[in-house]
């Protein structure tokens, strides 16, 4: 437990420390913020012609109203928690490796799903969509966090109890 | 079977935190005063300009001495600087480490759920206080932070301690006291998986 919370947040704080760098901002996040503006509107214009991106911001056409993808909303801090805490469990690497691509496509597929909602909560109700953005959906989001690790830890269970079976030695998390 | 314990532990946790982050939300005004007393503390004890700190509803009052001007009758007046933060920006993993501990069926639910609320002021008060140092000495131009005395690197370390404590901190923090709580849930989790892993290998 210990080995694993010294090795969380090192990762953790070093991941976090480089995404704060303004060429990681510049040559990253930016680009991967407004991709995430354009997938938004991408996927809403099946159901809503009246949504357009423009870099980060997601907006409506017709009267103006949108929301802007700012850090915190772009599902990075989100995905770096969740790489942290793959590398520090105790897994082989090609568990990580896996774990940590299928982690950050789900960990962004609840994150689209959250701008989505946050956008249409905004032309719906301005109070709403302060309590939702600023304090459900961050919860709700690192909820999807410990789950897809909780599924991750599963399954490098199974794979040590699989390798138990086979041959027989002590297996501790 | 771990597929119907995890997932009932997300459908649980998920409406649990639905329902729960509503009272926390009304109750925000008695919850914030250990934190905004600490964080108040804190910051008086630490910096010389800090003076005092009042609280009104959810919002953490600093007071300070230090100077700043602001345009008031077509001219420019001097006040003190007094930076304002909400709680409820810093509190709301309250819900989320409550619902968590419903979800998991913690033993001594509700000690866990008071002893939670207790443990999670010191993180939530030193954000908050990052958080006042950001409004007080980044926001507000050179003019405020030439009366500090402070070399330029410190408005570095306030920038990340302020982003990790909003991005970071706040959000991971219940997540690690619910696992350091309930512990219990996690082994359940990996002894079942390791078991069905080895059943499923004999099987074979």
């Amino acid at each position: 437990m210990t080995r694993f919370l010294l090795i969380f947040l090192v990762v953790l704080a070093t991941l976090f420390g480089l995404e704060m760098l303004n060429a990681v901002q510049a040559a990253v996040i930016t680009p991967w913020t407004n991709s995430l503006a354009h997938m938004s509107a991408w996927l809403m214009t099946f159901f809503d012609s009246d949504v357009i991106s423009q870099g980060r911001i997601l907006q409506s056409q017709s009267t103006g109203m949108g929301v802007s993808i700012e850090a915190g909303c772009n599902g990075v801090e989100a995905a770096i928690i969740l790489l942290a805490g793959m590398v520090a469990f105790p897994a082989p690497w090609t568990f990580k490796l896996v774990g940590m691509a299928i982690g950050i496509v789900a960990v962004q597929a609840a994150n689209l799903l959250r701008v989505i909602s946050l956008y249409y909560l905004n032309i719906w109700d301005k109070e709403v969509f302060d309590f939702a953005h600023l304090y459900l959906w961050q919860a709700l989001i690192m909820l999807d966090v410990l789950v897809v690790w909780l599924l991750w830890m599963r399954s490098v269970a199974r794979h040590a109890g699989a390798a138990l079976a086979v041959t027989p030695q002590t297996a501790t998390p | 079977m771990t597929i119907s314990r995890l997932g009932k532990f997300l459908l649980t946790s998920i409406v649990a935190l639905l329902v729960l982050i509503v009272p926390w939300y009304y109750l925000a005004p008695w919850l914030a005063v250990p934190v905004i007393a600490a964080a108040g503390e804190l910051m008086q004890l630490t910096f010389g300009w800090a003076k005092g700190y009042e609280q009104n509803g959810t919002i953490g009052i600093l007071v300070t001495t230090l100077h700043v001007f602001v345009p008031h009758n077509a001219s420019l007046v001097m006040a003190d600087l007094a930076p304002e933060v909400n709680y409820r920006s810093y509190g709301y993993g309250l819900a989320l480490l409550w619902a968590l501990l419903l979800a998991s069926r913690s033993e001594g639910l509700l000690v866990k759920m008071a002893l939670g609320t207790v443990i999670l002021v010191p993180s939530q008060a030193i954000s908050m206080c990052f958080r006042w140092l950001k409004e007080a000495l980044l926001t507000t131009g050179p003019q405020v932070w030439a009366q500090t005395g402070w070399p330029n690197w410190v408005a570095e370390v306030i920038a990340y301690g302020y982003q990790f404590g909003f991005l970071m901190l706040t959000p991971l923090m219940p997540i690690l006291l619910w696992a350091w709580l309930d512990q219990r849930f996690v082994r359940q989790v990996w002894a079942e998986a390791v078991l069905a892993g080895a059943m499923g290998q004999r099987s074979r």
